[in-house]
């Protein structure tokens, strides 16, 4: 089974600023998994130390019992590690079917040699991507906008095809950073609905999200964040009726 | 065979009996022209891949271009058949080029034009200066002929650069619609959504910077034997690369065809800026003006959005998708409604939907 991702004690200072403290959270294949945590919790830090774009100060990330601490965001991504970008990061060049090409990169059978020389096997290559793009985007219901500039589509389905843009590279674990960020509520509980509908056990999610409702209504499980320290973790319905939590998040606003 | 395909293979039939022919029907002194057309339109290709696709900006292509000059003089002045020049000098270039951009093209933004800009300053003021590349005075270059063919005529030296430049074409098309043209538009738009998606983004850069060097070395050997002579280092100086961007981003910088039509229209120019009495610099600047002013990619995205626009004249406007737009007016009295469905909703969904009529408009 693929699709275990585990931080351990993971820890990141910012010049005396404790913003992830000895964090520990475990995917398991298959799970959809939370990370909530009001603003300056310390969630993207941490989605920052488990892609890779920063070192932690401490604590070792693995991926399917593989150590990936101190790789490059690429060298993760080649294990397995997908993500979306909480500001979609769609190339804004290239149509919808391009973009989700590139997330065949990795699986792409011919070299830039053969490319240039378009040999029998950079065709075959070619028509494998396409075949998968093509498979992946009736999945994602995105087979009608195929052949679309991307610029041309509604926020939600740009949001979309950076999902399945991700889940052509055969993710192990996908990783979301706040992606009902800009989203109003009919949009972010329609993203929930369409990403339990393409999920499936050879894969886990982990949701890292500010939108308390949709977390509630698609994770598993589910950490809670504040001051980069962990102060529940459980299924939606024990994060539902854990005191700490509504003090976290409702504590000061309400009263 | 589809009707639509065999009239895109006749069309590219009939364009390449034209890219030969003409020659043979119009008078000798055009000819010039036409060589330096696939001159110009090697070099405006090389900055389309760099420039176009992956977003680079390189100030030392003037050098590359007469790096090959002086080179393949000297190679050719050496007995080297045309054959071996030519590929023995695409990859010098390259060469130089990994030199210039391993270093640079690991940091990220402007890295690789201060350097390319220092790569042209040195050349102009030193490299090219020195007596065992050129020394100060010109070289002849010879017109070698290709695999027995001839290059002493203009003519003959236009169709050598036509085949040289056709397969430059194939192979940067081929290398477009491949997964390495997309990596290269890809990282131009976002380094770390590509490396997101397992792309390493530093090769790919490399990559790029090194073929649109060795495509302009290679036409730089073609140059040095249309003019027969070895021009001064200041023809290959930083001012120069400018004018040589200036190439692909008239034609159409985003694409092949682009730098064909670049090329073409810069070779031709002079003549016709003679006619008026105008300097080609003045004039190339007034065609950056226009182009960047009218914001449409070159000649070739002009045209393409004419022939969209006429092609799309009386179709009813594409409708958004993830909308329903209403097709028949409202019945009087009602709102025009838009409905938005969540996106992506599959073919044969069921919506049930309730329509009121107001009973008093305000």
């Amino acid at each position: 089974m693929r699709g275990r991702l585990e931080a351990d004690n993971l820890t990141k200072h910012f010049a005396g600023l404790v913003a992830v403290d000895e964090l520990t959270l475990e995917v398991r294949p298959g799970e959809i998994v939370g990370l909530i945590g009001p603003n300056g919790a310390g969630k993207t830090t941490f989605f920052n130390c488990v892609t890779g774009l920063e070192p932690p100060t401490a604590g070792r990330v693995r991926l399917d019992g593989i150590d990936v601490t101190g790789w490059s965001p690429a060298a993760r991504a080649r294990q397995g590690l997908a993500r979306t970008f909480q500001q979609v990061r769609l190339f804004g060049h290239l149509s919808v079917r391009e973009n989700l090409l590139l997330g065949r990169h990795q699986h792409y059978g011919a070299g830039a040699v053969q490319a240039a020389l378009r040999t029998p096997r950079a065709r075959a290559a070619e028509r494998d991507a396409a075949a998968h793009v093509e498979a992946v985007a009736e999945r994602c219901n995105l087979a009608p906008v195929l052949d679309a500039p991307v610029g041309d589509l509604p926020y939600g389905t740009q949001r979309m095809v950076e999902v399945a843009r991700a889940l052509a590279t055969e993710p192990a674990v996908l990783l979301l950073d706040e992606p009902a960020a800009g989203m109003d509520t009919t949009e972010s509980s329609a993203f929930g609905e369409l990403l339990r509908r393409v999920h499936d056990e050879s894969w886990s999610v982990l949701l890292v999200e500010h939108d308390v409702p949709l977390v509630l209504s698609v994770c598993d499980r589910i950490y809670v964040l504040e001051f980069g320290r962990l102060i529940a973790t459980g299924t939606p319905a024990d994060i539902r009726g854990d005191d700490r939590v509504r003090a976290a998040y409702f504590g000061a606003s309400v009263a | 065979m589809s009707e639509r395909r065999a009239l895109r293979w006749t069309g590219w039939a009939a364009l390449a009996v034209a890219a030969v022919g003409w020659p043979f029907l119009l008078p000798r002194t055009t000819h010039f022209y036409g060589a330096l057309a696939t001159v110009y339109a090697l070099v405006a290709l090389s900055l389309v891949v760099l420039s176009g696709w992956t977003g680079q900006i390189s100030l030392g292509h003037a050098a590359f271009l007469g790096l090959g000059v002086y080179v393949g003089q000297r190679l050719l002045h050496g007995g080297v058949p045309l054959v071996v020049t030519l590929p023995a000098v695409a990859l010098l270039g390259a060469a130089v080029s990994l030199a210039l951009g391993i270093p640079s093209l690991r940091l990220r933004g402007v890295y690789l034009t201060i350097v390319t800009l220092a790569f042209g300053a040195a050349c102009e003021r030193w490299l090219f200066a020195l007596p065992a590349v050129r020394g100060y005075k010109s070289g002849i270059v010879p017109r070698a002929s290709l695999l027995g063919f001839p290059t002493t005529t203009d003519r003959g030296l236009y169709l050598v650069g036509l085949a040289v430049l056709g397969l430059a074409l194939a192979v940067v098309h081929n290398l477009r619609r491949s997964d390495v043209g997309r990596a290269w538009f890809a990282l131009r738009d976002s380094e770390d959504a590509a490396a997101a998606l397992g792309i390493r983004v530093a090769p790919y850069k490399i990559g790029a910077f090194a073929l649109s060097a060795a495509l302009t070395t290679t036409a730089g050997v073609l140059y040095g034997m249309l003019f027969q002579a070895t021009p001064g280092p200041s023809q290959f100086g930083v001012l120069e690369s400018f004018f040589l961007l200036a190439l692909p981003v008239v034609g159409g910088i985003g694409s092949v065809a682009g730098a064909v039509v670049g090329g073409a229209l810069f070779a031709t120019a002079q003549p016709v800026v003679n006619e008026f009495g105008v300097r080609l610099f003045l004039a190339t600047g007034v065609m950056l003006a226009v182009v960047t002013l009218s914001r449409t990619d070159g000649v070739v995205g002009a045209v393409t959005r004419l022939v969209r626009a006429w092609r799309s004249a009386g179709d009813p406007a594409p409708a958004a998708y993830g909308s329903f737009a209403p097709d028949a007016a409202p019945p009087d009295g009602a709102e025009r409604a838009v409905i938005h469905g969540p996106p992506g909703l599959p073919p044969g969904t069921r919506l049930r939907l309730r329509f009121v009529v107001p009973e008093a408009r305000r």
